[in-house]
């Protein structure tokens, strides 16, 4: 038994792993910079200043150990840069990005991004009491000239910059050396591609010291990061929702589980039958009734004063606290998390209870049914002794799968009815692009579901010995 | 009658048994009624009069905008601007069945009216029969589109699911672990190229600055297909002029079952949500390619088994023996006989696919201009007082098409045997 688990857990590990990166991944491709979104000081509205707004971005993305590279390695055109990630502001990068790859020359589009750079702190660095109208204008065209991807606006719009400078002998003496340089390196730019390096991938080692090592040790110490809205451990938010998605799930499945088999049993006996047949219908239906249009249905029905049925609630739960009496939790909860539940049973409890016959009816046949029956045993000693363990087994996958599900939670029953359980964490997190806590979320599901499929495995080799030893497993086990 | 139909053939059987059950029947009919209401839908609720007589001419706005839509034609100027249609002051009119699109706004109407209430219209004619939402749309011309809306997410989702599942789980289960020998410098050449067509198709080297999705799609087919046609020429050149000794044995299915379980291991809900996440603004249609990608694992994995039970079939052998290649017994002989079985799971697939769809658009991601069953059932969420016919109607709608793929689904395992 020792050797089976050790087995599966080596074999379960490299998953974990490559989910982990999986996720890691995904939590880079997704938009906005996380520099910016981190914390609530919102960068580019403290300041105007160029060189200032630069400075501050550098401070925060080295507190926030962004500055690193982002991976061990990395494969990408030999024409990119392997800085790029110390660029501040990712629009910024992504600008270069898009002149690089219509250009090739990294050193020709470093040198135009930085006389554009030089050309706007020039520009704010001007004495106040130039204030004209033609400087506004030049510092609206500089501001869309340094996210101007594509090379004939971006030659527009340098014509208009050389038009308005001309206008204004003053800005010219201040700004003309600056203009000439910026143009050059433009030329220079258009004059010099070199594309060929665009065909080319290369390999770079990046080093140890990346943003995936960071990660994946807070992830190994069970740190799951700060969240993006308020900078609170993302952990403590997880566990307060947590706490309601396996309340709801405490009664929930206990229950469905208990109806599925009481079903599923009956049916089985009596396949062919009045019961059975009335029965497959009735699950059918449920089974193709989507549970959160059900819960809405419920809501309007239960939830309406003018209809005498104020029943239930969506409201309530969230402003109770330590201080509420037992009485008042359990009456509040009641109300809000009575429809969860029920619509959380139903669906669970159909797809069981089919899955509970069919294995049931093949248990039925074997041959140690008959014999058991050959022996003269009660035919109730023969469902509940001989034939339900056997046909167990599915049930007991399920149980696997169902564990990350207690993560996920019931998105959907969830926000319909206001709980704040791990499903409406999750959605907010999409909504307010709260990256860490979705990808928190995704990181401890893909962990449960990890575990829940050890935990079926296991449970299969414990129940049956077969499986332990190699041997081909229990016919019924593969319903 | 020919008289090849004198013995009738094995799809002839399974239809024979699929239209005895009164289920299958009914399903579908109502799978007809259902695609028919996806293609008539824009004729049947628009809000671009059928036909118009404006100042002594005649126009078809609805024909017309249709080609304008496509780009094909400009509005005349007389019907400019071509929006408010109702309220134009025409001299002749013929609207469709129902007089509005799932987007126009009734601003008489807002702050959903229901079927039942007094609405403020002109006439019955254009009386709202569904009620409207809280912005003031009609809810009927939504769930008409709505329909058109499900079964085209619900095609791309099990498109996708079919495209990966079956080239995945076919190879796998077709070649199992020790089916697929082939010569070490082969294997080093795709394991060089594959990636390379890969590489390529994420830094698309040589596009023009913002290209048109034409050239994208046009330009990812080529860089993927052009190291594959390397790698089969150079495999081929390689095989000639090495010795014949250096065959190894690819373990294709359990590379297969490697990557599904860690498939697996990510909550698919969870995964399908990241994904989308990475789309600053996804569209429907890019929303169900996600999950279609998401669940082509579990196609993968049944036409995986499939083909492992068919590969064991005495007709396969002779095939073999008969020295048959690779795509002739894939293609000719393994998957007609997976056929059926496959069908049974993509309608199942089905109906999940539009319960995701109209999922996702309930919680309010994606596309918020389209209208779906979903968007409609989402304007209810979190609300304490709900409007029935908002929650009803789209519900219903959902019902009986996921209930109309399941029995599909159902009728069709019992009619190809099954259980």
């Amino acid at each position: 038994m020792l050797r089976y688990f050790l087995n599966r857990i080596l074999l379960l590990a490299p998953t974990l792993l490559v989910a982990l990166v999986l996720t890691f991944g995904l939590s880079r491709l997704v938009p906005g910079d996380p520099v910016e979104q981190a914390d609530e000081d919102n960068l580019e509205k403290s300041t105007q200043k160029e060189t200032e707004l630069l400075r501050m971005y550098r401070r925060k993305a080295a507190r926030l150990g962004l500055d690193k590279p982002v991976f061990y390695f990395s494969i990408q055109p030999a024409a990119y840069p392997d800085t790029l990630y110390k660029i501040p502001f990712r629009n910024r990068r992504e600008m270069l990005i898009a002149l690089l790859r219509q250009n090739g020359n990294w050193p020709a589009v470093e040198q135009y991004f930085v006389e554009i750079g030089n050309f706007k702190t020039g520009l704010q660095k001007l004495p106040d009491t130039l204030r004209s109208e033609a400087r506004s204008s030049l510092a609206q065209v500089i501001n869309d000239l340094q996210f101007t991807a594509d090379f004939s606006v971006a030659q527009a719009q340098l014509q208009t910059m050389g038009g308005l400078l001309q206008k204004d002998p003053v800005l010219q003496q201040g700004m003309g050396n600056a203009y000439m340089q910026l143009l050059e390196s433009f030329q220079y730019l258009q004059a010099h591609p070199q594309k060929a390096k665009l065909y080319l991938p290369a390999f770079k080692w990046l080093g140890f010291d990346n943003q995936f090592q960071d990660v994946l040790s807070g992830y190994l110490r069970g740190d799951l990061g700060l969240s993006y809205n308020d900078g609170k451990p993302v952990n403590a938010k997880i566990g307060r929702a947590l706490v309601w998605t396996v309340l709801l799930n405490v009664f929930a499945l206990p229950i469905a589980y208990f109806l599925a088999i009481f079903f599923g049993v009956r049916m089985a006996v009596g396949k062919g039958g009045r019961f059975d047949r009335r029965m497959n219908n009735v699950l059918f239906g449920l089974y193709a009734l989507p549970a959160f249009w059900v819960a809405l249905v419920l809501l309007v029905v239960f939830s309406n004063p003018d209809w005498g049925m104020n029943f239930i609630s969506i409201t309530g739960m969230m402003d109770l606290d330590k201080n509420s009496s037992w009485g008042e939790w359990i009456r509040v909860g009641a109300r809000q998390l009575i429809v969860p539940i029920i619509c959380l049973i139903y669906p669970a409890m159909t797809i069981l209870a089919r899955q509970m016959r069919s294995s049931m009816i093949l248990a039925l046949n074997q041959d140690f049914v008959r014999t058991a029956r050959a022996k003269g045993l009660s035919e109730k000693e023969v469902i509940w002794k001989h034939a339900f363990p056997n046909a167990a087994f599915p049930l007991i996958a399920f149980f696997g799968s169902l564990l990350p599900e207690l993560v996920t939670g019931s998105i959907l029953l969830e926000s319909i009815f206001n709980v704040p359980g791990m499903g409406r964490l999750l959605i907010y997190g999409m909504g307010t692009q709260d990256w860490p806590i979705v990808f928190g979320i995704m990181i401890l599901g893909s962990l449960l579901s990890i575990i829940g499929l050890l935990f079926a495995d296991l449970a299969y080799a414990w129940l049956d010995p077969r499986v332990r030893f190699g041997a081909e497993s229990n016919p019924i086990a593969q319903v | 009658m020919s008289k090849k139909q004198v013995t009738a053939g094995y799809w002839a059987n399974v239809w024979q048994r699929f239209r005895s059950r009164s289920a299958g029947r009914l399903a579908l009919r109502s799978l007809g009624v259902f695609v028919l209401i996806a293609f008539l839908a824009p004729f049947i609720a628009n809000e671009r009069p059928l036909y118009a007589k404006l100042e002594g001419h005649t126009y078809f706005p609805l024909l017309q905008g249709m080609l304008v839509d496509m780009g094909w034609r400009t509005w005349d100027a007389k019907l400019l601007p071509a929006e408010d249609w109702l309220d134009k002051s025409y001299d002749k009119v013929w609207y469709t069945f129902i007089p509005y699109s799932p987007a126009s706004i009734d601003h008489r109407n807002l702050n959903a009216r229901g079927p039942f209430e007094r609405q403020r219209v002109e006439s019955w004619r254009f009386r709202h029969w569904l009620g409207t939402d809280k912005t003031g749309r009609d809810v009927a011309a939504g769930m008409l589109h709505g329909t058109r809306m499900a079964l085209w997410v619900g095609l791309v989702a099990i498109g996708v699911a079919l495209f990966f599942g079956l080239s995945l789980g076919g190879l796998a289960g077709y070649f199992g672990d020790q089916g697929l020998v082939i010569h070490k410098s082969t294997l080093a050449i795709w394991a060089l190229c594959l990636p390379l067509g890969l590489y390529y198709v994420v830094y698309l080297p040589g596009m023009s600055y913002e290209p048109s999705w034409i050239s994208q799609v046009l330009a990812i087919l080529a860089y993927l297909s052009a190291p594959l046609i390397l790698a089969m020429l150079l495999s081929r050149v390689f095989k000639r002029i090495l010795p014949k000794s250096g065959q190894i044995t690819l373990p294709l299915d359990t590379l297969l079952m490697r990557l599904l379980e860690i498939v697996d291991a990510i909550p698919a809900t969870i995964l399908v949500l990241a994904l989308i996440a990475t789309m600053e603004q996804p569209d429907t249609t890019y929303m169900m390619v996600v999950v279609g990608v998401v669940s082509s694992a579990s196609v993968a994995r049944f036409v995986r088994a499939e083909f492992l039970r068919v590969r064991k079939q005495t007709y396969m052998e002779a095939g073999r023996a008969l020295g048959f290649g690779h795509f002739r017994l894939i293609f000719r002989h393994a998957l007609p006989n997976a056929v059926g079985p496959l069908l049974v799971l993509l309608s199942f697939s089905m109906a999940g696919a539009i319960l995701t769809e109209s999922s996702l658009s309930l919680l309010g991601i994606g596309a918020a201009d389209r209208v779906t069953w979903g968007s409609i059932l989402g304007g209810l969420r979190g609300q304490h007082e709900i409007e029935w016919w908002l929650a009803f109607f789209p519900g219903m709608a959902i019902f009986f098409t996921v209930l109309t793929f399941k029995y599909l689904g159902e009728g069709l395992s019992e009619a190809l045997g099954e259980k």
